[in-house]
């Protein structure tokens, strides 16, 4: 045999190795999945998740990440899930930052799905990395539950995409929340709008015009913002001009509602103000907008707010509070995406206990029927299931007064 | 009402973006590198000032100390980390100053979390002007203010004085300046040192209209990465009147260009940009490389 030949063997026989390996780890994976259900044994179900926990929306996503173990933590130190092959098994959840970037949402999607081998997805953080791998997680029938996005395409065609489902009430019922409030005063008034420039900013947007459609209430201004702009001053400043009665927020980034509220009292204009949910923060964005809430700020809720007096007795929310305590020491409990995080754990614990068969379709089937009580929802809120929304379907307005939310409707 | 607030606006915003430019001006003079951490930097020692107040130390102490100590590590940082990649590739020293963006805005969030601070302004609350007319915060006219100061100060330091001339020297060639005697090592620590410094401050001056986060300077680096380039990334002057021009003319695009509206006022820095590096790539107010044959 010559040289040259027994490059070429060699060669050949280099090739044929790391084919028959690489055919060797791809039948390790689907073994896995075929034989036996991804992310099950007999005493853990594993979870996982995806979440901005660096970036502008960081603040968020780790209140949600937070939220969501002080649950599953409090389920594990009482022994587990029961599920339905009578087997209690605990919750062990796998989660990864991806800095609000839908690329690194993917990967992320990728490794929790191929080397981790999770059971189901649960509460990915935000819309766009959430529209990033919402048709993998359909085309490979991985469950992708309870995403932390108020975006309507995650829940409105569940026939569709029967694996993806969204928890919170969409953007579109929060913008027409605001619409009921403003147009049940039944006088005149003009509002100025300001939106982020996206999917989420518009669906505030339809959801508040259709909502005040045909009534008193008049938008007069309307501008838009890039999620990278610095400031707002120059949206403001234009905004101001129209000197409308309410400046609606529809303004996804905390600073940038707390520097716009800020400016426009810096302009002499003093408008009531609507803060979307997401954005509603007292020490994120209020505080630091140094307004004192004297002319008016509201926004909308569908939980129990840690701070509010009222709910000082009440068992969850107590629960609540002492579980953050243990589980996150030092974070904030009254942040809205905390208590989102904690009540879409409930909701998960609550499926993975009524499954009636512990894979991932039968998950699945017992998300899209889900009904009844979950801890910390306003009083006459339930789970409703529904192929075509989130299994959350209202809000209540809500007016910051005395340095902190209360309902008023 | 409207075109003399979005200038007075406009002005606003370019202070910040000034600030931070300046900065990038000055370790690039000093050592012909783009530190793309520089606003990273500046955002630690801002952190460093809250922690300082949020202990009961007066804000204008507070800042003092943040600026003397962000002298130190950032003199530190060129000594140990950035010398060993100067003088060699300097896609590599980039690549080093986009890590250590990364890692120090890790680092700020394993400290202090990611949730909002509010740094106090060392200007009193309030403005200048009416509603009807156009408000000007004090807050911003003492951002400018600092800025002339810093300016005049740089130009005063590089144009006068022998060790100004060092800098030049050794950021035009190093080698030449070591057989002349001159300490470049310790000349291009100080260099990173004074850029630290002028971070910090700027900082400071813009985390009471930003908000304290650790992210707080990334969407700013792109304008002033735009100021530094338009003002030609070695005139101190020049940087801090391109940044105006980026705030105003983005403001005003933004009103009165319907097209370009709100949400691509982003867009008109970049295309700035562009047409700099395509057409003068020296910049409005830079000098012209020379080179002797």
């Amino acid at each position: 045999m010559n040289q040259a030949q027994s490059r070429v063997l060699r060669a050949g026989v280099l090739l044929a190795a790391a084919v028959l390996s690489l055919a060797a780890c791809g039948r390790g994976g689907t073994s896995s999945s075929g034989s036996q259900t991804p992310g099950i044994t007999d005493t853990t179900v594993k979870i996982g998740a995806s979440y901005a926990l660096s970036g502008p929306l960081a603040a968020n996503g780790t209140a949600a990440m937070n939220g969501a173990k002080s649950y599953f933590d409090a389920i594990n130190a009482q022994g587990g899930v029961k599920m339905s092959d009578g087997k209690t098994r605990k919750i062990e959840v796998v989660k990864y930052d991806d800095g609000y970037d839908p690329a690194r949402a993917v990967q992320n999607y990728k490794k929790l799905t191929t080397q981790d081998n999770v059971f189901a997805l649960f509460q990915t953080f935000g819309t766009a990395p959430n529209l990033a791998i919402m048709d993998s997680a359909n085309a490979e029938k991985v469950p992708q539950l309870f995403v932390h996005s108020g975006a309507a395409v995650f829940s409105q065609n569940q026939q569709a995409k029967p694996y993806t489902v969204g928890w919170q009430p969409t953007y579109e019922t929060e913008g027409a929340a605001y619409a009921r409030f403003l147009t049940a005063q039944d006088k005149d008034v003009t509002v100025a709008v300001i939106s982020q420039n996206d999917d989420l900013g518009k669906a505030f947007v339809n959801g508040f015009t259709s909502g005040i459609a045909g009534s008193k209430v008049k938008i007069v201004a309307q501008e838009t913002y890039q999620a990278t702009d610095p400031t707002l001053d120059s949206q403001v400043t234009k905004l101001a001009a129209s000197k409308a009665d309410v400046l609606f927020s529809a303004i996804a980034i905390p600073k940038l509602t707390a520097g716009a509220l800020s400016k426009s009292a810096e302009l002499g204009w003093n408008p009531e103000h609507l803060l979307v949910s997401l954005v509603s923060s007292v020490d994120q964005v209020i505080k630091p907008s140094g307004l004192d809430g004297s002319h008016g700020i509201y926004s909308t809720a569908f939980v129990k707010a840690a701070d509010d007096q009222q709910w000082a007795t009440d068992k969850d929310v107590q629960d609540y509070i002492a579980r953050m305590k243990t589980s996150a020491p030092g974070a904030d409990p009254t942040v809205p995406n905390a208590a989102w995080g904690y009540g879409a754990a409930a909701t998960l614990v609550k499926a993975l206990q009524e499954a009636k068969a512990v894979t991932r379709d039968g998950l699945v089937q017992e998300v899209q029927s889900l009904s009844g009580a979950v801890p910390l929802l306003l009083p006459g809120l339930e789970l409703h299931a529904s192929l075509d929304g989130p299994p959350i379907k209202e809000l209540h307005v809500q007016q910051f007064k005395d340095g902190k939310w209360s309902l008023v409707d | 009402m409207n075109l003399l607030q979005q200038v007075l606006d406009g002005l606003g915003s370019g202070s910040v973006y000034a600030t931070l430019a300046l900065a990038l001006v000055l370790v690039h003079r000093s050592t012909g590198i783009v530190n793309f951490a520089q606003g990273q930097m500046a955002v630690i020692s801002t952190y460093v000032a809250w922690t300082l107040y949020d202990a009961g130390v007066p804000v204008w102490g507070a800042i003092g100390a943040a600026i003397v100590l962000s002298l130190v590590v950032g003199a530190l940082v060129e000594r140990f980390l950035i010398r060993r990649f100067e003088g060699g590739e300097p896609l590599a020293a980039i690549v080093v100053t986009v890590g250590l963006l990364i890692s120090v805005n890790g680092l700020v969030s394993l400290i202090w979390g990611t949730v909002l601070k509010q740094f106090p302004s060392a200007f009193p609350p309030g403005g200048v002007g009416s509603g009807s007319g156009g408000t000007i915060g004090y807050g911003t006219l003492g951002t400018i203010g600092a800025l002339l100061v810093v300016v005049l100060a740089l130009n005063w330091l590089f144009r006068h004085t022998r060790l100004g001339l060092a800098f030049r020297a050794v950021a035009a060639n190093p080698e030449s300046s070591a057989l002349l005697g001159l300490p470049v090592g310790r000349l291009l620590m100080l260099g990173w040192g004074l850029a630290a410094a002028v971070g910090a401050l700027a900082g400071c001056l813009v985390a009471p209209k930003l908000y304290l986060a650790p992210e707080m300077m990334d969407s700013v680096l792109t304008y002033a990465l735009a100021a530094a380039v338009l003002g030609g990334l070695n005139s101190a002057l020049g940087t801090v009147l391109a940044a105006w021009f980026i705030g105003v003319v983005e403001n005003l695009a933004g009103t009165y260009v319907s097209f370009v509206g709100g949400d691509m006022k982003i867009a008109v820095p970049l295309v700035l940009m562009v047409l700099i590096l395509l057409f003068k790539p020296e910049g409005v107010f830079g000098h012209k490389e020379v080179r002797r044959v």
